[in-house]
């Protein structure tokens, strides 16, 4: 979105005001510009840039999450968390299910309920660049015997204030691992 | 005849003179980008610049169009 005067006298000033949707932006460094076309003797074309750093109060990296059987048998997935918080806790961390398909021997009520992963987060020892914290999560669970991969969303509980549940897409593969 | 040559040439001085210096519409700003600092995402839904655009020329500057990108 941008406003702007259309037209200026000679020796007059005008304004052009670019504006920078943030809700749907991610974190980091980025830039956001705009072409202004004038009848302007000395530039036709313009270009205003807008640079900014966006610090997200949680943030997952990678966003969509795949967990995948492991050495264990278990499911698994290691994923990063910054945050502008030093001392992060996890309270929860659930499964729930988007997926029409039941699991083997198991009841159509049983895979609409949300399951318990087990986690593990570890902090990494010094802060980034831009002060934020980056934190190592770890997912383990046994969704039992799943014969097709399970599409839903994974919900991550936690100590921050500003993002008590943070909710992540992804999916359980049940895909075997490539043999060697 | 000589005067009407004299007006003639008068005339068309008073023409070419102010279009030799006329330099039309020129656009300046301060700066083409700046830097917002650091924003924390939820304190605000949207960021804000106005560029302040002066015309440095001798005529109307039109601005067609302001597009992303």
């Amino acid at each position: 979105m941008v406003g702007f005067d259309t037209t200026i006298l000679p020796g007059r000033e005008g304004s052009i005001t670019p504006e920078v949707n943030l809700s749907k932006a991610h974190g980091g460094t980025f830039s956001k510009c705009v072409t202004v076309t004038s009848n302007a003797k000395n530039k036709p074309e313009m270009h205003l840039c807008v640079k900014m750093t966006l610090k997200v109060p949680l943030a997952a990296n990678p966003e969509y999450i795949q967990m995948k059987r492991g050495k264990s048998g278990a499911f698994e997935v290691e994923f990063t968390l910054t945050t502008d918080k030093p001392d992060l806790a996890i309270k929860e961390v659930t499964f729930k299910s988007s997926s029409q398909g039941t699991g083997a021997g198991q009841a159509a009520w049983m895979s609409s309920l949300p399951d318990h992963l087990m986690f593990l987060l570890t902090k990494q020892d010094k802060p980034t660049a831009d002060g934020s914290w980056d934190y190592k999560l770890k997912l383990t669970g046994d969704v039992g015997d799943l014969k097709e991969n399970k599409f839903g969303e994974f919900v991550v509980a936690t100590n921050h204030p500003d993002v008590p549940e943070l909710k992540l897409n992804g999916l359980i593969d049940v895909s075997p691992e490539p043999k060697k | 005849m000589r005067k009407t040559l004299a007006t003639l040439s008068v005339m068309a001085m008073l023409l070419v003179v102010p279009a030799a210096c006329k330099t039309g519409p020129m656009i300046s700003v301060d700066s083409e980008e700046v830097n917002l600092g650091t924003i924390k995402q939820g304190s605000k839904p949207s960021a804000k610049y106005v560029f302040k655009v002066k015309n440095t020329g001798d005529s109307v500057l039109v601005i067609r169009d302001v597009r992303p990108g």
